[in-house]
């Protein structure tokens, strides 16, 4: 029985492997036309609005623009605040369900605090794990189906974006549309350069002409106004993982910076003292930390040193704002090529392909929501250290 | 070669040099992620420290090779050519 089961286990890896590796020549191999056909979507850094107040879509030019990733900001802030005041509306003493599931991740967050802080986590350990929470449910959109995929249809109106046909089975006027992946909108250039096979294949599907772009010396734009060129459509995604707009990441880097700072005031304040008084002495003491002059005052040639000491302390705040750029595009970057990669291998492999990117990005969504916390924990605590407490 | 085909070229060719920073990032991940696992093999108890420091090393090191991949990816899909 075993040995039967270890043979049919061999064979399904066989299969899957040839399967696998069958996929990729079908649709890798340039001369074949593409058996199934997918739509590359459109890479675009920025966000693309999907409603406009004050202005018009697709560009949103002079108007208030709710980006797609705001839409799915709004769609985490909604579900995180939903979840958790469900679980906690009702606590009970013995949890079971999703409140259990929701205290032991706490638990998990407010041990990795603990480890970085010791008695103080309770302090650094709500901005933390908000930020690990947020980013955590952030990044996992991007492996659902529908986003980043359904949206508003618009016409291709720059240069160097492939557009697609509209599905001919869908009738005019019709709410819901499909681009049709057979036929990707080419100029007559890059039409030339295909294989017979997928010119035939382009005449079955029923493709338009190749369009003609002026060629004039140079490519140049004037001779483009004369004519409107059908470039053919793109879907603006409705929804978008919030982690892939440069201003989500660039905002979550701010709040951690700014945590920071106060939380590093608030260490500096001598013990037992409360008022305006006592804050301004916290300042002053954080600030020296930056501009650490007090190593002039030393005697004789111990006074290069001194300087030694006030431009390490300068760099020292320095850093703090390299942070929030390294902050943001680790996060941004991560996200960014994560999608890019789905896109892709999607595009390229649309049959068991994108399983193994997906696993990958499942990966990468929790590791940079655990990464973005535990720096957020390290750098509070570290702001938090008294010069010459810490022993170093 | 006319203009409009050098830049595409120029553009396509700064990207992929941009990642050559990726070995970088490549190394400093190995190497911090070796020590790390040496030092657990010889200090198992000491085992969840050493692993917390060492994501933070390799997010650190990773960093640098993502910048190296922004650089990229806005080459690609910004910059108009």
């Amino acid at each position: 029985m075993t040995r039967f089961r270890k043979l049919i286990t061999r064979v399904v890896i066989i299969a899957v492997v040839m399967f696998l590796c069958g996929c990729t020549a079908l649709f890798n191999l340039p001369g074949l036309p593409q058996l199934f056909p997918v739509v590359l979507p459109t890479i675009s850094v920025e966000p693309e609005p999907v409603a406009c107040i004050g202005g018009g879509l697709p560009h949103c030019e002079g108007g208030f623009p709710i980006t797609n990733t705001l839409v799915a900001t709004l769609i985490v802030d909604v579900l995180l605040i939903g979840v958790f005041f469900g679980a906690a509306r009702r606590p009970k003493l013995v949890p079971s369900g999703v409140q259990n599931f929701l205290e032991s991740l706490i638990e998990i967050l407010y041990n990795q605090a603990e480890q970085v802080a010791g008695r103080n986590a309770r302090k650094i350990f709500p901005v933390g794990a908000t930020i690990f929470l947020f980013v955590f449910f952030a990044n996992y959109m991007e492996l659902l189906p529908g986003v980043d995929s359904v949206g508003y249809v618009h016409r291709v109106e720059e240069e160097g974006v492939q557009g697609y046909e509209l599905d001919r089975s869908t009738p005019e006027g019709a709410p819901i549309v499909f681009l049709n992946p057979s036929c990707p909108v080419i100029a007559q250039d890059r039409y030339d350069r295909l294989t017979d096979a997928q010119k035939t294949a382009r005449e079955e599907a029923g493709c338009r002409e190749p369009i003609q772009v002026a060629e004039a010396a140079g490519g140049s734009p004037a001779a483009e106004g004369e004519h409107e060129v059908d470039r053919g459509w793109v879907v603006a995604p409705t929804v978008r993982t919030a982690s892939t707009d440069i201003n989500v990441t660039l905002a979550l880097a701010l709040v951690a910076f700014t945590a920071t700072q106060v939380y590093g005031v608030m260490g500096h304040i001598p013990h037992g003292r409360k008022g305006v008084a006592a804050v301004l002495t916290g300042i002053k003491r954080y600030l020296s930390k930056f501009f650490n002059v007090g190593g002039f005052r030393r005697p004789g040639p111990g006074k290069i040193f001194g300087a030694i000491d006030f431009f390490a302390s300068l760099l020292e705040g320095l850093s703090e704002f390299v942070r929030i750029v390294s902050f943001t595009f680790r996060l941004f970057g991560n996200i960014f090529a994560g999608t890019v990669l789905i896109f892709v291998v999607m595009y390229l492999v649309p049959y068991l392909g994108p399983v193994a990117t997906l696993l990958l990005e499942t990966f990468v969504g929790l590791i940079q929501a655990y990464v973005f916390m535990m720096l957020t924990f390290v750098f509070m605590n570290a702001a938090a250290q008294v010069h010459g407490e810490a022993g170093h | 070669m006319d203009i409009a085909t050098a830049t595409a070229l120029a553009k396509y060719l700064g990207a992929g040099f941009a990642m050559i920073g990726a070995i970088g990032a490549g190394i400093g991940i190995g190497l911090s992620v070796g020590g790390a696992v040496q030092a657990m093999g010889r200090n198992p108890d000491a085992a969840p420290l050493i692993q917390t420091n060492m994501i933070l090393g390799v997010a650190f090191a990773e960093a640098i090779g993502i910048f190296c991949l922004v650089v990229s990816l806005i080459l690609l899909f910004v910059v108009q050519a």
